[in-house]
């Protein structure tokens, strides 16, 4: 039930695709449950602190299995601040981290960043849209 | 061509991928199992790949020898090992330690000209040392034939 190396390219390119529509550079970031890297694209000319910030969006996402926009919402923040801790202070909790399902089953986490939060949740999920 | 910051040289996404695709293809050729990083010349990541069963660790060390690669331009087997008493190994080991700790001193990492001006930089981490830079040169190859 793990998420390929070709499944985290198409998440990728499809996350990339949207940016395109969107007019915005990104960086986007597929990872596996544990919150490590499968796949990372930067967009030619965006910026390199969004490399960070999509990976700590796929990291808290694949920590809580929800997305960021939610994990703000319905978990305690000490919770999670006591995670991020423990995790090394990776997290990113801006919107544009979504989890990766498949069957009901948690297979990894997908962050961009680069955009707005909106946006970047846009791309994030037409990214897992495309391929999951 | 775009790049990540002003004056900052770089190498395009779709560039990044032909180097990442032709690493994959000698690490399947030789049967290891690598993560393949890509940064630019600042050492900043373009493309990460980690291969179907690759262990995670492999991502951070990839990512270590690309920094290195990016940040003295040249292949990370040329490097100074740890504990290098000369002055260029106590040189070395200042840039590592200025720039943060993430650069890692191992065969796996080479740098990426175009028009002897370095563009970016390529880190190769899961097999042995010699594997790694094998895999690095042959995704590297692809974009300068």
């Amino acid at each position: 039930m793990t998420l390929k190396l070709s499944e985290a390219k198409r998440i990728a390119e499809g996350a990339v695709k949207k940016a395109e529509e969107l007019n915005i550079r990104i960086s986007v970031a597929v990872t596996d449950t544990g919150g490590r890297l499968i796949a990372f694209n930067k967009m030619d000319g965006g910026i390199w602190a969004a490399s960070y910030g999509c990976q700590g969006k796929a990291a808290a996402a694949s920590a809580f299995g929800m997305p960021t926009s939610e994990i703000v919402e319905k978990v305690d923040p000490i919770e999670i601040k006591e995670v991020d801790i423990a995790n090394g202070g990776h997290f990113a909790l801006g919107h544009g981290g979504v989890p990766i399902y498949r069957e009901g089953i948690l297979i990894g986490a997908c962050g961009v960043g680069g955009g707005s939060g909106g946006e970047d949740e846009a791309c994030a999920s037409a990214g897992v849209a495309s391929t999951i | 061509m775009p790049s990540s910051a002003p004056g900052l040289v770089s190498l395009s996404l779709a560039d990044a991928q032909l180097i990442s695709d032709g690493a994959i293809e000698e690490a399947e050729r030789q049967g290891v199992k690598v993560t393949i990083s890509i940064s630019d010349s600042g050492g900043r990541i373009l493309l990460v790949n980690r291969m179907d069963g690759a262990p995670w660790g492999t991502v951070h060390g990839s990512q270590g020898k690309a920094i290195a690669a990016a940040g003295f331009n040249l292949s990370t087997g040329r490097l100074a090992p740890h504990g290098d008493a000369t002055d260029v190994g106590q040189t070395h080991q200042h840039v590592r330690r200025s720039e943060g700790q993430h650069m890692i001193f191992a065969r796996g990492g080479v740098a990426i000209f175009r028009d002897n001006v370095v563009v970016a930089s390529c880190g190769v981490d899961g097999g042995t040392g010699e594997e790694d830079e094998k895999c690095a040169r042959a995704g590297v190859a692809r974009i300068q034939a």
